[in-house]
């Protein structure tokens, strides 16, 4: 009960900053329209090649790469919010008024995250649609598997949020991890054009990749129209890597935290 | 945390904390276990405050003035010692520390620029587990303590430095807590406002308030019109605590005169040759005035020392100078602070 009137201060008190940003809300339908422009014609170019749809498994080159762009735009936003969250705070002097009241700081620190995994959840769903009027091949998928396979997703990508959260607020620098895997991502992960093409060993390294799966997983249910079957193998991978760097995440983050009181740095920048 | 009314409201023994500074990304690769230069910014502080005060906490920048409070506020960690707040360990206990004090940093942003002053109030005010039903209320109280309801829906950034300051404390009162930290409460704020917030200060929170009150200032007259007791904290050492009058009582025991002679006289072991800070004149330098040639001279003599004063006549009397203007010097407030913040500063 407690907790939630918590979570809602955060979601409203964002809330109220993004609309107060007006012409932002208007520039990011602008953006996500123009993008969508550039893969609508570069997917009527690709039908051109008809061999293309069989080494991606049978889908046109639009839907393949609506599906990957919208979960690499996930990840890179689930990446970065945590440790930006932090910094945002910590410039305007917000975060030492959090931080004397009676919450623990972990808490206020992941809750001040809350809305960005909300709208970028949200933000996906849009992408997709908008994707869909478009001409992409989209099915509505069966929704448990869909709902599982996004939970997952979310909780793998937020995980290294939470990490690269604790490194920055640890050494107090840009972290050079997330900045590695998100460039990893957009050329292994799958996204623009399928792993296959790819040397050996950087497949075996694409599939390490949460976003491989996420993306794969997706195609499978929304391109596919799949069945949870289907998308076991990535939902399976996805649990075992949240399950990992979570608790990894969140150990590292707490550890960072409170270093950063020894040392009088969490309110300092 | 069941309290006697005798218990001290903060209390602290051998406070500790030094902060290594920052160092450049080539030194950490240079040398990557060495640790970087320590800052000392409290070393063995002890402090008592009681409860009901207003208690002041003087002393030059980089005195410790901000990291006493913040480490009382439980946001940074001591690296030694023990403190109290309302009764509760600030190291066991951060939770009851936190629900105990209300802190109004220096930096008057701290706020969401975007959101007006009543929505960042409910945010704050669902943080600190206002009931849900009761926010509304509390908040719009609040703002009419604080004179803002006129202006509690136009956004933060609106505002002036005095009503950013007064939205500080409102915030820093919505858990209604018994103890408030104030880092410069009168920072930025022209004199006119800086009054009000004192009167403030001292009339709502304190005096019907009945809160205990602990404020960081550089501002002698505030700390002199403002706090019962006050710590005068150098290099992180506290070197003195009490009431202004203890203060002033101390200096007594120096006495300075002015003296306007005619023509410059040798008190060389009568007394001590002051400087004038007021008009930064040289000492026994001649100074032409109107009528006159005169040397004006600030003679301190020693209180303890028997017959100093007339020591000092005697001599003046057998100099053969004529002695224009004989006057008793107050010590000002700046005088006294000034004499306090250097006590012991010398190493
Ligand atoms: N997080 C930090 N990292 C490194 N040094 C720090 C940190 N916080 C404070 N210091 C240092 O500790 C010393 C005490 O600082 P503090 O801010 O407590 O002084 P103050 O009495 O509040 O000064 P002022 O009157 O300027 O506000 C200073 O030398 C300061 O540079
Ligand atoms: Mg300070």
């Amino acid at each position: 009960m407690k907790s939630g009137s918590r979570l809602w201060a955060f979601l409203v008190r964002d809330f109220l900053q993004e609309v107060s940003y007006r012409t932002n809300f208007i520039m990011q339908i602008v953006g996500v329209l123009a993008s969508l422009t550039v893969w609508y014609f570069l997917g009527s170019f690709f039908a051109r090649f008809p061999q293309l749809a069989e080494s991606l498994g049978g889908m046109d080159y639009f839907s393949y790469s609506v599906v990957g762009i919208a979960f690499l735009r996930y990840l890179s936003r689930l990446n970065s919010t945590f440790a930006s969250k932090v910094r945002q705070e910590q410039v305007a002097g917000t975060l030492e008024a959090m931080l004397v009241t009676p919450n623990r700081t972990s808490v206020l620190v992941l809750m001040s995250s809350a809305y960005e995994l909300v709208s970028s959840t949200l933000w996906i769903l849009a992408w997709l649609f908008m994707g869909r009027m478009f001409g992409a091949a989209f099915h509505l998928p069966a929704l448990l598997p869909a709902a599982l396979l996004l939970v997952v997703v979310m909780a793998s990508f937020a995980s290294i949020g939470i990490l690269s959260a604790g490194m920055v607020i640890y050494f107090k620098r840009g972290d050079p991890v997330t900045w590695l895997l998100a460039s990893g991502s957009t050329l292994l992960g799958g996204v623009f054009f399928p792993i296959s093409i790819l040397p050996e060993g950087a497949q075996m390294l694409a599939h390490l990749l949460p976003i491989t799966h996420a993306v794969e997983g997706f195609r499978q249910l929304i391109v596919k129209s799949a069945d949870l079957p289907a998308i076991w193998p990535h939902l399976q991978y996805l649990t075992i890597f949240a399950a990992i760097f979570l608790p990894l995440g969140l150990a590292i983050f707490h550890l960072a935290l409170r270093r950063a009181r020894l040392e009088g740095t969490l309110i300092q920048y | 945390m069941p309290r006697s009314p005798h218990d001290p409201a903060v209390f602290t023994r051998g406070l500790c904390k030094s902060f290594s500074s920052r160092r450049k990304i080539s030194e950490l690769i240079r040398h990557p276990f060495t640790k970087g230069r320590k800052i000392v910014a409290l070393q063995g502080v002890d402090l008592e405050v009681r409860q009901g005060e207003i208690f002041g906490l003087l002393g030059p920048n980089g005195a410790g003035k901000t990291t006493l409070l913040k480490i009382l506020s439980s946001l940074v960690l001591p690296d030694a010692g023990e403190a109290r707040v309302n009764g509760c360990d600030i190291m066991q206990d951060e939770m009851g520390v936190r629900r105990a004090i209300g802190y109004v940093t220096s930096d008057e942003r701290s706020f969401y620029w975007r959101l007006s002053g009543r929505q960042n109030l409910i945010f704050f005010a669902r943080l600190f587990h206002v009931p849900a039903a009761i926010i509304s209320e509390r908040v719009d109280s609040l703002l009419r303590r604080v004179e803002l309801q006129a202006k509690g829906n136009e956004p933060f950034s609106a505002f002036s430095s005095g009503m950013k300051q007064r939205l500080a404390i409102a915030r820093a009162l919505l858990h209604d807590p018994p103890i408030l930290f104030l880092d410069e409460p009168t920072r930025s704020l022209d004199p006119v406002t800086a009054r009000h917030i004192r009167e403030f200060i001292r009339d709502k929170l304190a005096g019907e308030g009945g809160k205990t009150i602990l404020m960081a200032t550089h501002n002698l007259h505030e700390a002199a019109g403002l706090c019962h007791r006050m710590a005068i904290l150098n290099r992180g050492q506290v070197r003195r605590v009490g009431r202004l009058d203890e203060f002033r009582a101390l200096f007594a025991a120096h006495r300075t005169y002015r003296i306007d002679l005619d023509r410059q006289v040798n008190l060389e072991g009568v007394g001590r040759l002051v400087s004038d800070n007021a008009d930064g004149e040289e000492n026994g330098a001649p100074r032409d005035t109107a009528d006159s040639h005169r040397v004006r001279l600030l003679v301190e003599l020693d209180q303890d020392s028997d017959g100093a004063l007339s020591a000092l006549m005697a001599r003046l009397a057998t100099s053969g100078a004529r002695v224009l203007e004989f006057t008793r010097q107050e010590p000002s407030l700046e005088d006294i602070f000034d004499r306090l913040f250097s006590e012991g500063s010398t190493p």
